[in-house]
């Protein structure tokens, strides 16, 4: 057992009558890489159909923390968990919970753009595939639907046989999106999706987001304020592996509770 | 002092520069010059008596008589029956080390114990070879024996080959098609191991052009010298190229010398052939994928 963390909590943070329900719940979550702990005891609430955004300087635990949300942290070894993430009050981390099935239903987007080396249309179809959700014509319609949803169909339509590593970064990761939008997950996570990105291609997949939230819980990582403060519904500050602030985006940019949150947001460090 | 002209400090710099180039292209030009010895002395000694009586007849006392026929079916069974053993045994090796054991000590154990089988003198497997194959399974003197036996000598250049190819693939790749819902083995299937394929095509090259030249462990295993039939299947008796080559180039006649030469001959025109196939598969496999 790690030593007790003493540190500034984050103020209980109430939702009012009006906001989505919770699809995550991490509950006292403390996240170690063999014996450094990343994640240092974080409770938060993932509310329903709203962008949040994750914020922190780097090494703060954001990623990593994002990634327990789908169990994408089972894949390195020396990765182990305390706490507990509820997904519509069922633990993820439960030994009756199978990590396959939960990827199928929370989707991730990565920071590198990273489609297969196949074709366009082999990009999106195969998670469909492998996942037995359609075959045939349906499958053709589901990769036509991800692809426009994903803003990529005008650009792709006539090339859906070419290889999905040969198109543009901010292609690319519109792919990714696509890839990940056939698969009708519930939960999208992205870790600082526009970060490779140049800026045209991170303002469409900002516009993106928008047009999404409609139908998707995002959680977003990034490193650019300036994104979280016009995507998002609400930001988690995190410093240090520690929850310093959460709440809806506004507050927490113009009436930060928290000194540090001030301080980080007005660019003062990080 | 604001000229752009050559200090002696940077004279110095690009002397070294020519000398480290000149001394690698020194060794290359060494390393290709003694090949071209050997290629031109045995085509000069070997090409006359290439035809198709030597490919087509068994060995003779006389050596005019005498051909290849037997050892160049032989090393063909050999091959084919090694390459089935020893691919599946080693890819599968390798990727159960890479993508499912758990990274620690006994993975590290096994690592450089794989590393060290790889540098054990191929007598030795031979020595192994007679023990259990020829001896314990009663396999007797044949080509099963004789292919098991080089199995165990190139699987560990293949494991590493092909190990060393899997850990290649950018982990971005497998979590992409995890976060896409895959199993471990849909993940493998249809990424790591298109992704490995050239890499571990390399190590299978280089694993089964060993294999080929091998004589000590086959003669150990029960090789035979003097073979007047093909083999019809596993359990026959059989000789190879290298054997057979050794054991002309032991005889005092000259006669047979020339023959050792165009034996030569034939089992380099397997080898290059065989590299051929395998050089297109890893192409064709390249061009697919990017």
């Amino acid at each position: 057992m790690a030593a007790p963390v003493s540190r500034p909590r984050a103020p209980a943070f109430k939702p009012s009558a009006s906001a989505a329900p919770a699809v995550l719940q991490a509950d006292e979550v403390v996240i170690k890489y063999d014996d450094m702990a990343a994640v240092k005891g974080v409770t938060v609430s993932i509310l329903e159909r709203r962008i949040t955004a994750i914020i922190g300087p780097s090494g703060c635990g954001k990623s990593t923390l994002l990634r327990s949300f789908n169990r994408m942290n089972d894949l390195l070894g020396n990765v182990t968990m305390e706490g507990k993430i509820l997904y519509r009050g069922q633990d993820l981390y439960d030994r009756k919970v199978d990590p396959v099935e939960v990827r199928r239903r929370i989707g991730m987007v990565f920071q590198k753009p990273n489609p297969f080396p196949k074709s366009i249309f082999q990009n999106v179809a195969w998670g469909p595939k492998i996942n037995g959700l359609a075959t045939g014509s349906a499958l053709e319609e589901k990769v036509e639907h991800s692809l426009v949803q994903a803003g990529l169909w005008e650009e792709v339509k006539d090339r859906l046989q070419e290889s999905g590593t040969a198109l543009s970064g901010g292609q690319q990761q519109r792919l990714c999106i696509a890839r990940t939008l056939a698969m009708e997950p519930e939960i999208i996570l992205m870790d600082e999706p526009c970060s490779a990105l140049d800026p045209v291609s991170t303002t469409r997949i900002e516009d993106l987001l928008f047009e999404l939230k409609a139908n998707y819980t995002i959680v977003i990582v990034t490193h650019n304020m300036q994104q979280a403060a016009r995507v998002s519904d609400y930001t988690a500050f995190l410093e240090s592996g520690l929850l310093i602030e959460y709440g809806q985006t506004e507050q927490v940019f113009t009436r930060p509770v928290q000194k540090r949150t001030e301080e980080y947001v007005t660019g003062r460090f990080g | 002092m604001n000229t752009l002209g050559v200090s002696d400090q940077l004279r110095t710099r690009h002397r070294k520069a020519v000398l480290f180039r000149t001394t690698c292209a020194t060794t290359v030009g060494v390393a290709i010059f003694i090949l071209g010895i050997l290629l031109v002395r045995i085509v000069i000694d070997g090409v006359d008596g290439l035809d198709l009586h030597f490919l087509t007849n068994f060995q003779s006392r006389f050596p005019e008589k005498a051909g290849i026929k037997a050892g160049l079916v032989g090393s063909l069974w050999i091959l084919g029956m090694t390459a089935a053993i020893s691919i599946p045994l080693g890819v599968a090796a390798a990727i159960y080390l890479e993508e499912y054991a758990k990274p620690g000590r006994l993975n590290r154990f096994i690592e450089v114990n794989i590393a060290n089988l790889a540098g054990v003198p191929s007598i030795v497997y031979g020595m192994l070879g007679l023990t259990i194959f020829v001896r314990w399974f009663s396999l007797e003197r044949s080509l099963l024996a004789g292919a098991m036996t080089l199995s165990l000598l190139i699987l560990p250049v293949i494991i590493i080959a092909s190990r060393e190819a899997v850990r290649a693939v950018p982990s971005s790749m497998r979590e992409a098609s995890f976060a896409l819902g895959a199993s471990r083995w849909q993940t493998v299937r249809h990424h790591v191991l298109p992704s490995a394929v050239p890499g571990i095509v390399t190590g299978v090259i280089l694993a089964i052009s060993r294999a080929i030249g091998e004589t000590a462990p086959l003669i150990l295993v029960g090789a035979l010298a003097f073979v007047a039939f093909t083999p019809e299947g596993p359990m026959d008796e059989f000789t190879v190229l290298p054997v057979q080559i050794f054991n002309w180039a032991s005889r005092p006649q000259a006669e047979f010398h020339q023959l050792a030469a165009t034996a030569i001959i034939v089992l380099l025109i397997v080898l290059l052939s065989m590299n051929g196939v395998a050089t297109w598969i890893r192409h064709t496999n390249q061009q697919e994928r990017s």
